[in-house]
């Protein structure tokens, strides 16, 4: 391990590590404009000189040094101030100054370094360059103007995304960042490339000119549009949602999100249950809460149990889940279900339904066989983690189902359950490839498992696991990717059809034929809501979307920006979200709602607050007591044996930019299909 | 205007101006207070003191040595007639959307759009 | 300059013709299996050539199709060199060199005789489509300054009246003489050698070369 000096004090870092981490490591603050940790280094922007001894006796980029032992590193010395100070004027030549009316005001790499690193004035007197803006979309904003050529955003398309649209033309004073050709980017991760840019040249399209950074009141929270369960940064003024940021956490999203998770805060404005409605003379009349509930309450005290059904939609927490799971238990409810897609998982091992490598794992796996999922769009964050692992090279991946760009390279085995059957049996080349890896992983997708045959796909899966040596150890390569941030939570719950309760596509049917009379939607929106015409239903949840629209009851709930809650991602790690913004109108936390619903039926559920109601979550199942850690499941039983149809594999999500109430309110959301969908890119006024 | 002020002002005042409202100004005779002459208006109507037209305040509160008529006289087209406050009057301000006005506002940010059946 | 250009009529398709395509495969052949992407320089330049000197976006794309690599690594490339003419170009593309050593030895005088013969400006190309006139940066000819180069021929130690009669000759159709224009060869001293001149053998003139 070499030992430096740096300002004086010595330490010792590990080899291979750059000057800038060692700095870092010692608490020296070094300022950077290109060099981010997660990106490759590109070593243009050089604000990050200091002065190393042996070597020239000038400054050196400390991001592209590697440190040598006996190294002595100045970040101080009058030297490197000297180097920052002329780094930042020929930075400030061409960059405007206009800050005032700049979206990154208040948050801007350039405006704060500008003021720790640079001169209180500029010797420049020439014009300054001006550069046409370029349209990358309905997402991103581009002042190009303000670009300082750090070449993050085009690190990050060309190996985080992997979609290699971004490029630097031209050359010199002419150089210019974009696509050259004017196109939207194809990527699901395109926001994060706003974050990146450390200056004023790529902002959120959405959020322009409505709020500064300072005046916005920041909470923590989770991310619950897909299954990964992100970490996010919920920044709120006063009532309302501004923008979602990604927050850093190693284990889950690193620093990236989604756009969709990005970008669809602007339909939690939009199509939202605000008042408890009951339908009255065949129209919803909007009530007081006494009235909804008591009316709710009298019709299931009425109603014999076996006709009552509960569903659990993809966003619903685990609390109200826990409650309403209760509820129902009290009531002697035999019918519930949180698969609302009809994946046929749960009930077996807890490890048959998780992503038991964990998505830090993926970077430990060497080969990688997909089943029947496209993650890019069901989870493009941990998309970009496989992304990650194939380019640390020594990764081979192959998929069976569709064939589809994941943005790195994957061979396809074929289309459906025969060419997995083919590959377990040792036909396919890449069967060879999986029994000499040293740590094979498996996913298995929603595509598999909502299927009718799910279970088989799920047996054939877990044959192919144990057939290529998956679970070996501490080392356990299968894994569930889920679409829906309840469902982990939801399974580990219980909430599931209890002894002769009817499932998901059983209590659609029986509605429809009158067997079930009363159906509970827990913010279940993703079903065949034509079914339950007869039936009376109840939907508490916070958009008016499918499930409003047959609805006899609604009780307005909060939407995942509005409640402390916890959610379970696709790893089985427990989170909580927390509350950012109060829920609209008279819309109130899931489970108050349900705890009120009990005590209108006399059924009184066991606690007040939300401490109370995460202590019985901690005690209906352990992974609620330990938040944000992946516990290891041992391997189980799941699964079941018989023939699968041999039908291709379709990917759950059609239009990635809306699968959810939520997305689907979203007026950006909308634009973004529309240019997805081919239809033609719209203008920014800039380009006339 | 009590009566000790209509006894005092009879005794004591020199009538200097009459405003467009009707206000009359005064100026005492005789003693000075603390070094300079009394002034002092007696109001047409109700007593409120946001009446005073600001030529006539100036003088009142010893700005200028006379009143400002002859600025007032050449008041420019733009300059808007005084009034006195409305607070607390029904000719008081009141924002759009308020009760009395309708209750209709704008949308604001921050605002949402409810779901509603139909 | 370097957005693409926005004005220009793109032809609809692109592909080598069999002789280039040989002539592709020969470059690409050169390096090593997974590094084909090094080709795209020699590649662009033989797209140039096919297509009447100058390189539209379907040959650029076709080019990236080729190596394997994604378009905009190809679009940086040919917007960094000048030599890539994004735009089309006349039959004679005269480009002269402005750059210190040239200017000091009056290329402006040449800049302005090409003017003249020419009848267009700086980034200009004549009507018939024979001529464009660019500047250019050093082209590394500047013992021989001032110089100009037309399509791949250097003309070298220019003044006006050569400058013109060159460019009248190229009107006319006829090919001029390549190189210097006042008999040196090469770059040798314009006054004859300095040093050595003892040691020079006496029938031959050889220097450079």
């Amino acid at each position: 391990m070499p030992k430096l000096t740096i300002d004086g004090e010595e330490i010792e870092v590990e080899a291979g590590l750059t000057v800038l981490q060692a700095c870092e490591l010692a608490g020296k603050e070094i300022p950077r404009f290109c060099y981010h940790e997660r990106l490759s280094v590109a070593g243009n922007c050089r604000m990050c000189l200091v002065e190393v001894a042996p070597g020239p006796p000038k400054p050196a980029a400390s991001c592209a040094l590697p440190v040598s032992d006996g190294m002595t590193i100045k970040t101080d010395s009058e030297m490197v101030k000297k180097a920052r100070r002329g780094v930042m004027e020929f930075l400030l030549i061409n960059h405007p100054l206009d800050c005032p009316i700049c979206d990154q005001g208040g948050e801007c790499d350039l405006q704060d370094q500008a003021m720790g690193y640079g001169t209180d004035r500029s010797r420049f007197l020439e014009n300054k360059r001006a550069v046409e803006d370029k349209n990358l979309g309905p997402l991103i904003k581009t002042i190009m103007t303000r670009c300082i050529h750090c070449t993050r955003c085009i690190r990050f398309a060309t190996e985080i995304a992997g979609v290699p649209e971004m490029g630097a033309t031209g050359r010199g004073e002419h150089m210019e960042v974009g696509t050259y050709v004017e196109k939207a980017l194809t990527s699901e991760l395109s926001g994060n490339m706003i974050d990146l840019c450390p200056v004023g040249a790529l902002t959120s399209k959405p959020y322009a000119f409505t709020a500064r950074s300072w005046e916005l009141k920041k909470t923590e929270s989770v991310d619950v549009l897909d299954a990964v369960g992100a970490n996010i940064r919920v920044d709120a003024r006063g009532p309302e949602v501004m923008r979602v940021l990604p927050r850093n956490n190693d284990d889950v999203n690193e620093e990236w999100i989604s756009d969709k998770s990005r970008f669809a805060c602007d339909g939690l404005k939009r199509q939202r249950l605000d008042k408890p409605y009951l339908r009255k003379n065949g129209k919803l009349q909007p009530v007081e809460w006494n009235e909804a509930l008591a009316a709710v309450g009298a019709k299931l005290s009425k109603t014999d149990s076996k006709k009552i059904a509960a569903i659990a939609g993809d966003m619903a927490d685990c609390e109200s889940m826990l409650a309403l799971r209760d509820l129902m238990a009290s009531l002697g409810v035999p019918n519930l279900d949180c698969r609302q897609d009809g994946a046929k998982i749960g009930g077996g091992a807890r490890s048959g339904y998780l992503f038991n490598t964990s998505i830090a794992g993926i970077d430990d796996a060497d080969a990688l066989l997909i089943v029947g999922a496209n993650p890019r769009l069901e989870a493009p964050v941990l998309n970009a983690r496989i992304r990650k692992r194939y380019l640390m090279g020594g990764f081979k991946a192959a998929v069976i189902g569709e064939n589809v760009d994941l943005t790195y390279p994957a061979a396809h085995l074929g289309a459906g359950p025969d060419s997995l059957s083919r590959l377990i049996s040792g036909e396919d080349p890449f069967a060879e490839v999986l029994k000499k890896a040293e740590r094979p992983m498996l996913i298995v997708g929603m595509g598999a498992l909502t299927r009718n045959d799910g279970a088989a796909v799920l047996g054939l899966a877990r044959k192919a696991a144990e057939t290529f040596g998956m679970i070996d150890g501490d080392w356990n390569g299968f894994n569930v990717l889920h679409t829906a941030a309840s469902r982990v939570g939801g399974l580990d719950l219980g909430f599931l059809p209890g002894e002769g309760g009817r499932d998901t596509a059983g209590i659609l049917s029986g509605a429809d034929s009158g067997d079930i009379e009363v159906v509970y939607l827990l913010g279940a929106d993703e079903i065949d809501t034509s079914k339950l015409d007869k039936a009376f239903v109840v939907y508490q949840g916070h958009h008016g979307d499918a499930g409003a629209h047959v609805a006899d009851a609604i009780f307005p709930g909060a939407a995942y920006t509005e409640k402390s809650a916890t959610y379970v991602n696709t790893e089985g790690r427990a989170q909580h979200g927390a509350l950012a913004v109060f829920p609209p109108g008279e819309a109130k936390e899931d489970w108050a709602i349900l705890r009120a619903l009990s005590a209108v039926l006399n059924k009184v559920l066991p606690f007040d607050t939300l401490a109370q109601v995460r202590s019985k979550l901690a005690e209906a199942h352990p992974v609620f007591a330990h938040i944000d850690s992946v516990i290891a499941e041992p391997w189980g039983d799941f699964g079941a044996d018989g023939a699968a149809d041999p039908a291709p594999f379709k990917s759950p999500i059609d239009n990635f930019y809306m699968t959810d109430p939520i997305s689907r309110a979203s007026k950006t959301m909308a634009e973004c299909t529309a240019v997805a969908r081919g239809e033609v890119l719209e203008q920014t006024g800039t380009d006339g | 205007m009590s009566l000790g002020t209509f006894i005092y002002t009879l005794v004591n005042g020199d009538l200097v101006g009459t405003d467009e409202f009707g206000n009359r100004y005064y100026r005492g005779r005789g003693r000075k207070l603390n070094g300079r002459e009394r002034r002092w208006v007696v109001y047409r109507g109700k007593v409120e003191a946001s009446k005073v037209p600001p030529e006539w305040h100036a003088w009142l509160h010893h700005t200028v040595d006379d009143p400002l008529t002859e600025k007032a006289a050449k008041a420019r087209a733009w300059q808007m007639e005084h009034q006195p406050n409305l607070t607390g009057s029904p000719e008081a301000y009141r924002p759009a959307g308020h009760e009395y006005k309708g209750g209709q506002r704008k949308r604001a940010t921050g605002d949402y759009e409810a779901w509603s059946p139909e | 300059m370097s957005g693409a250009p926005k004005d220009v009529p793109q032809p609809d398709s692109f592909a080598f013709t069999p002789e280039y395509m040989a002539l592709a495969e020969k470059f690409i052949a050169k390096y090593p299996n997974g590094r084909q992407a090094s080709a795209v320089m020699p590649l662009l330049d033989l797209a140039q050539r096919q297509n009447d000197g100058w390189l539209p976006r379907v040959a650029m794309d076709y080019v990236a199709d080729m190596l394997g690599m994604p378009p905009i690594r190809v679009y940086e490339v040919a917007t960094f060199y000048t030599m890539y003419n994004l735009k089309p170009v006349g039959k004679n593309h005269v480009q002269v060199c402005t750059n210190l050593p040239c200017w000091l030895r009056g290329s402006d005088d040449i800049v302005k005789s090409c003017k003249r013969v020419l009848g267009i400006g700086l980034g200009e190309t004549t009507e018939d489509g024979m001529f464009t006139l660019t500047e250019v940066e050093c082209l590394g000819a500047c013992v021989n300054a001032p110089m100009m180069q037309i399509n791949d021929d250097y003309y070298e130690d220019l003044d006006s009246t050569s400058a013109e009669s060159l460019l009248t000759e190229l009107k006319l159709g006829e090919s001029p003489r390549t190189g210097s224009q006042i008999g040196r060869r090469s770059c040798e001293p314009i006054g004859g050698l300095t040093s050595l001149a003892s040691l020079r053998p006496a029938d031959s003139g050889t220097g450079g070369e």
